[in-house]
């Protein structure tokens, strides 16, 4: 039985704050932990949204988190918000640089899903993985760009309400309504298509 | 009139969720079956979509977590992290002198790693910036050059002209013929500090403006001044103590009972260099410290207490 709840990063816990010390003077292995910890939730992210090239997004995000390490204050749970928020900001800059958002029915060439290798080789896993995300992909393609980007900074992210504002710019009001008009709206959905997901 | 968010395909449809449920369901945790399953199995779908392995990174970020991050010098800042043993060796290496730029990268590298109860105690900040960047332009006087100089090269690896080590470190690849003459004849004191008067300035005056008539006349007159006591102080040509503090680079002549102009000089007073800022004067008086003190060096804006300038443009602010 899986434990984890949706998306929740690999937490460092109470080693967060030495490596988290320890990044700011620019050591390899302090890198390497945050990259770990947050990188595949930050993919998936990016993803879900519909990035053209996820990977390769993701690497700027990190670029911009680990040369700005100085502007940041806080425990893991603040880090995990701002590097989220610096995520989707670069997931809008990209939009904005290919001058529209795309369907996430489109999925680009290969779909946006990583090849086999990158999920260990394990083919059973990776064919289940693909269809989760194909049926994400799929009901959040139904929702409002708003309602979306809400629902999985909260799912994915595990950004509190207040958290999800911040990094969109809204009030905490607005961003609640959406939520529970996007929960609406994919219920609507999901019972529509009569699929037990 | 549709509401922000909105969707077009919208429908009536089951009953809203309440909070609980809501923020159970956004959260993660177990939503239970029967009409909530749905959300549930969802929910599950989403948190196998986004595990997995790290993703694949490009060519840039592979270095960064392989190398860490270079610093302007070229040193990667976990090299320049303490590490037993190893810092008096490099720092023997890069034993040189910097500009200013270099300097404040150092500072700033450094800084960063400082806690909140450090930095506040750098609140003294502004001003020690100030005196950094002049003494990085060696453009303070003696004294405080050499305080600054020791300081720096106390907390970083790196080092300032010093006018002493011009003497001390005699075959060490320091640029020590930058430090020392500075071709006016001078007879320094064996600490290195300068008389703080305006003779030159007199002499220079002189020169300028005595009558250039035959037989020398001109060249006897300036001779004359240059011999006399025009434009010292009083605590020149008498018993005095010069101190230096660090705090404030004030150099204060204590004199027999009388208080000499210099000492009225303190952070924020004008003209603190006492030379002469005309142009064209070249005498030991007048080195063009006249606007070097702390309190009125133009350096202000370029030091570490304004660190906070780039935080505007952090990278969670791309895009706006």
């Amino acid at each position: 039985m899986r434990t984890r709840g949706p998306g929740r990063p690999r937490a460092l816990g109470e080693s967060f704050g030495s490596v988290l010390a320890a990044a700011r003077t620019g050591a390899p292995w302090a890198f390497e932990r945050l990259w770990h910890s947050l990188a595949p939730v930050v993919a998936g992210y990016l993803r879900l949204q519909g990035a053209v090239e996820p990977d390769d997004l993701t690497s700027e995000v990190f670029m911009s988190v680990f040369t700005g390490l100085e502007c940041f204050e806080g425990d893991e749970d603040g880090f995990r918000s701002w590097v989220f928020t610096i995520a989707h900001r670069r997931l809008v800059d990209d939009w904005r640089r290919r001058g529209r958002r795309p369907s996430l029915a489109d999925g680009g060439d290969d779909g946006g899903h990583r090849p086999v290798e990158a999920a260990g080789g394990d083919v059973e896993e990776e064919a289940l993985h693909r269809l989760s995300e194909e049926r994400v992909r799929r009901m959040c393609d139904r929702l409002a760009p708003d309602q979306r980007d809400v629902l999985l900074l909260r799912m994915v992210a595990g950004m509190s309400l207040d958290q999800t504002a911040e990094a969109l710019g809204k009030t905490t009001i607005a961003v609640k309504a959406l939520q529970h008009r996007g929960v609406a709206a994919l219920r609507r959905h999901l019972e529509r298509e009569g699929v037990s997901l | 009139m549709s509401r922000q968010g909105d969707h077009h395909d919208e429908m009536p449809g089951p009953a809203a969720l309440d909070d609980a449920t809501l923020e159970a369901f956004l959260s993660g945790r177990p939503l239970g079956a029967g009409e909530l399953g749905p959300l549930a199995a969802f929910a599950e779908d989403v948190r196998v979509a986004v595990d997995g392995p790290a993703p694949v990174p490009t060519a840039e970020m592979a270095r960064l977590l392989t190398e860490g991050i270079p610093t302007p010098t070229g040193v990667t800042r976990a090299a320049l992290a303490p590490r037993a043993g190893t810092r008096d060796a490099a720092v023997s290496k890069r034993r040189k002198t910097m500009t200013i730029s270099e300097l404040l990268a150092a500072l700033m590298a450094k800084l960063a790693g400082l806690g909140a109860a450090s930095k506040a105690a750098l609140g003294l900040g502004v001003a020690a910036a100030s005196v950094t960047g002049a003494g990085a332009a060696g453009v303070l006087p003696e004294p405080a050059q050499r305080a600054v100089a020791q300081v720096v090269s106390a907390a970083t690896p790196f080092e300032l002209e010093d006018p002493t080590d011009a003497v001390g470190e005699v075959g060490d690849d320091t640029e020590a013929g930058d430090a020392v003459d500075d071709g006016d004849g001078d007879t320094n004191g064996e600490d290195g500090t300068k008389p703080t008067d305006n003779h030159g300035a007199c002499v220079s005056e002189a020169a300028h403006n005595a009558p250039r008539g035959p037989g020398g006349e001109h060249g006897r007159a300036v001779s004359a001044v240059a011999r006399s006591d025009c434009g010292k102080t009083t605590a020149t040509s008498s018993p005095s103590t010069t101190t230096t503090v660090p705090g404030s680079t004030t150099t204060t002549t204590v004199d027999d009972g009388e208080t000499s102009v210099e000492a009225n000089r303190g952070p924020g007073s004008r003209g603190n260099g006492g030379g002469n800022p005309n142009r064209g004067n070249s005498g030991p008086g007048n080195s063009g410290n006249g606007n070097t003190g702390p309190g009125n060096s133009g350096n202000g804006n370029s030091g570490p207490g304004n660190s906070g300038n780039g935080g505007g443009h952090g990278p969670g602010r791309s895009g706006k």
